[in-house]
């Protein structure tokens, strides 16, 4: 017996709006990042999820590759916050408004 | 379902046996409040400062590194998998197997080489040295 | 011409080119750490980006990427159908290319008091290989990668002045959004990957029909993917970050986010709803996506143009503007009916070769006026032209090109997508209104653009200035951009017929 496809889905949906959430209500920058990375995890049980359901391997290695991104983008993301700190003191995104629009 | 039942029963116990624990030490110990008690422990010393502060930036930097070099290796994986069965069926040569992953790791060595030539990873003896607006709050 | 006999895998020469480039630059900075040897660095980065668009030039004229039954070399299909070579993929290619060696060039001059002058024109080029590569991309996984290539790069670019408070808020803000949206675009690609069970846009195509009790999930992965690919272009609902992220960024990068970002962003979208989503199946389905297009291509022209008319600076007003422009080009997916539409995907196609021009000469004006230091404002840039003649006649140039007054390029990219949208508005009556909002705001623009040119020629200046040096990267590439967006009007045969052709080799 196996769980069925729509239960992956609703707890991925789930993440991906808990990420969301997060990502909107969120000032610190640290946050932020840690949102979107649940974001991005909640893509990689869908792709995990139908991977299995249709069969074919596509999905998991796409996994793999997501993760391999997340990581580099939380490498950037992290230093681009550093140079932040540096100039700002804070890590509140609402902090830097010298432009508006 | 009855698969279903057994994994229930056993999140059941796994849920019961800790709070039975917690409970029966509850009923049993006896009570002696003590200031020390409450202190963090630093292994038997007296704990000093709290607990935010902020990490030598040398940290971050090897942290960094490790990220992205673990997690590449994330990437080896689909490619070893495929390595034996792809040689076994002799419709590819060694060198159309191993050549790319050569050239990944290739590309890689690039990188660490950059970050090692530009100072990432040499450790300095003070912080100012890396840090020389010494920005701590 | 005869059929070039080559390996499958120099078709994708041009991306390789960059990569190299970039890798090399990374060998030389690692062996003399910290270089600021200029000329060498600059040089390499603009050979490698030259190199990279001569071949695609080459590869188009050739034939390659043409069907073998129309007297080409072949579609190249490598990876089973990963990556596509064919004439759009070339066709982006060299504007990636040309944009990124007018870049280069300009960089020369802008990063002369720069400390990380290697691991600028390394990023530069590693950003470009990842939007080369996505001209090329046929698979949502190829896709996705590329486009974090082209991504990552640019978040540490726009924040590389790292003491100026200005780029580090573009650059967190333009990373935020970015980090978002490639989120929202990820897990859009779970819903598509979930619907169809492939990546692969050709099999998706053949298996959208199996989508049908999976209706809603496609329907809003498409949505997602659309949100995407709106960050990529910077078109409404997200553009909210183009103006922030151009006005802090150093200039020439601003051009080179603003022309060839945006671009390799539109190539993807084409190449994702024309192959992988057919219209045809697509509205059997009920997700009629021609129509989120259509909506989108007129909210962000009009949003474009309207807060570009009231900005006071002149990046950010150039930054609205491509807000605007990324509108117009939207035309040529909202344009596309069940039975045709090459017509006015290929005249967006135009749009954007020629906004690679004009769109990066004129920030480069900008980098050239920050390399100056006379400040941001339209009032600073008052009585330029004394000064710098042949700059502000270039200026001249890409401002009324990018109002599409008739002797330049832009003029015939506008005209192309206005017939084209009449065209098919014989199929769709709501592109009517497209082609309205396209006048229209082509009409509020020229007020905004001819302001930046009676200000640096008719107004006299607000302060006396020294006489201004004449930095000859800048100057150079500034003069080239020029004289391409006035030449390619003579010459506007045979791109209108390659851009035409590859867009009809795309549409089913």
């Amino acid at each position: 017996m196996t769980v069925g496809i729509e239960y992956y889905v609703l707890l991925s949906a789930a993440l991906f709006c808990i990420g969301l959430f997060g990502v909107l209500t969120r000032r610190n920058a640290l946050m932020f990042l840690m949102s979107v990375e649940i974001m991005l995890n909640a893509a990689n049980i869908n792709l995990i999820a139908f991977a299995f359901y249709h069969g074919n391997l596509s999905g998991q290695v796409f996994a793999l590759f997501t993760m391999a991104l997340a990581a580099a983008e939380v490498a950037v993301g992290l230093g681009i916050i550093l140079v932040l700190y540096r100039n700002f003191r804070d890590v509140d995104v609402t902090v830097p408004s010298a432009m508006r629009w | 379902m009855n698969e279903w039942i057994a994994i229930g029963a056993l999140a059941l116990v796994g849920l019961l046996i800790p709070l039975g624990m917690m409970a029966v030490s509850y009923l049993l110990r006896p009570s002696v409040p003590e200031t020390s008690k409450r202190a963090t422990y630093e292994s038997g010393e007296i704990p000093t400062g709290g607990t935010r502060i902020r990490f030598n930036i040398q940290y971050y930097m090897v942290a960094l590194l490790f990220l992205v070099f673990d997690i590449e290796t994330v990437l080896l994986f689909p490619w070893a998998v495929i390595y034996r069965p792809a040689l076994e069926s002799g419709e590819v040569t060694l060198l159309e197997v191993l050549g790319p992953m050569l050239v990944f790791v290739a590309i890689l060595l690039v990188g660490l080489a950059w970050a090692w030539r530009n100072g990432a990873v040499q450790w300095a003896t003070s912080p100012r040295q890396v840090e020389p607006e010494a920005d701590r709050p | 011409m005869a059929v070039l006999e080559m390996p499958e895998l120099t078709a994708l020469a041009p991306p390789m080119i960059l990569a190299l480039t970039a890798l090399v630059l990374f060998t030389y900075d690692s062996i003399n750490p910290r270089s600021t040897n200029r000329p060498v660095i600059a040089g390499v980065a603009a050979v490698g980006s030259l190199a990279s668009l001569a071949v695609a030039v080459w590869f188009i004229l050739a034939g390659v990427g043409t069907p073998v039954a129309e007297g080409g070399n072949g579609v190249f299909d490598l990876f089973e159908g990963q990556l596509i070579v064919d004439q759009m993929a070339l066709f982006f290619m060299i504007i990636v290319g040309v944009v990124t060696a007018l870049v280069s060039i300009a960089s020369y001059d802008y990063l002369r008091d720069h400390a990380y002058q290697a691991e600028y024109y390394s990023l530069v080029l590693l950003a470009a290989t990842g939007m080369s590569t996505m001209a090329a991309s046929n698979s949502l996984v190829t896709i996705f990668i590329s486009l974090e290539l082209a991504s990552l790069p640019s978040f540490a670019l726009v924040a590389i002045l790292k003491s100026n408070r200005g780029s580090v808020e573009a650059g967190l803000k333009y990373f935020l959004i970015g980090a978002l949206s490639s989120a929202i675009f990820v897990y859009g690609i779970s819903l598509v990957y979930g619907a169809t069970g492939h990546m692969q846009l050709d099999a998706i195509a053949d298996n959208l029909g199996a989508a049908e009790e999976m209706n809603g999930l496609l329907g809003i992965g498409v949505l997602m993917l659309i949100g995407g690919f709106a960050y990529k272009t910077a078109s409404v609902p997200f553009h909210f970050w183009a103006p922030e992220a151009y006005e802090g960024a150093p200039a020439p990068i601003a051009a080179f986010l603003s022309s060839a970002s945006k671009a390799a962003g539109f190539v993807i979208a084409f190449r994702v709803f024309t192959t992988a989503f057919p219209l045809d199946v697509m509205q059997t389905l009920g997700i009629d996506w021609s129509l989120v297009f259509i909506v989108l291509a007129i909210v962000t022209m009009t949003v474009g143009n309207f807060a570009a008319a009231t900005q006071n600076n002149v990046k950010r007003m150039l930054a609205y503007s491509s807000v605007g422009h990324a509108g117009y080009a939207l035309i040529g997916l909202a344009g596309l009916t069940v039975d045709g539409g090459e017509l006015v995907l290929g005249a967006a196609m135009m749009h954007l070769l020629v906004y690679g021009f004009m769109n990066t000469g004129a920030f480069l004006f900008v980098a050239l006026a920050e390399y100056w230091g006379v400040g941001r404002t339209f009032e600073d840039y008052n009585g330029l032209s004394k000064q710098a003649p042949i700059a502000c006649v270039a200026l001249a140039v890409f401002m009324f090109s990018l109002a599409g007054i008739p002797p330049f390029g832009g003029f015939w990219s506008k005209y192309f997508l206005f017939t084209g949208a009449l065209e098919a508005a014989s199929a769709n009556p709501w592109l009517l209104a497209v082609a309205a909002a396209l006048v229209i705001n082509s009409a509020l623009s020229l007020y905004y653009y001819s302001r930046l040119v009676k200000a640096v020629w008719i107004e006299d200046p607000v302060l006396e200035r020294e006489s201004l040096s004449q930095p000859t990267g800048l100057y150079a590439a500034i003069v080239v951009a020029a004289v391409m967006t006035v030449l390619i009007l003579p010459g506007f045969g045979p791109v209108a017929d390659a851009a035409i052709g590859a867009a009809g080799a795309i549409i089913p």
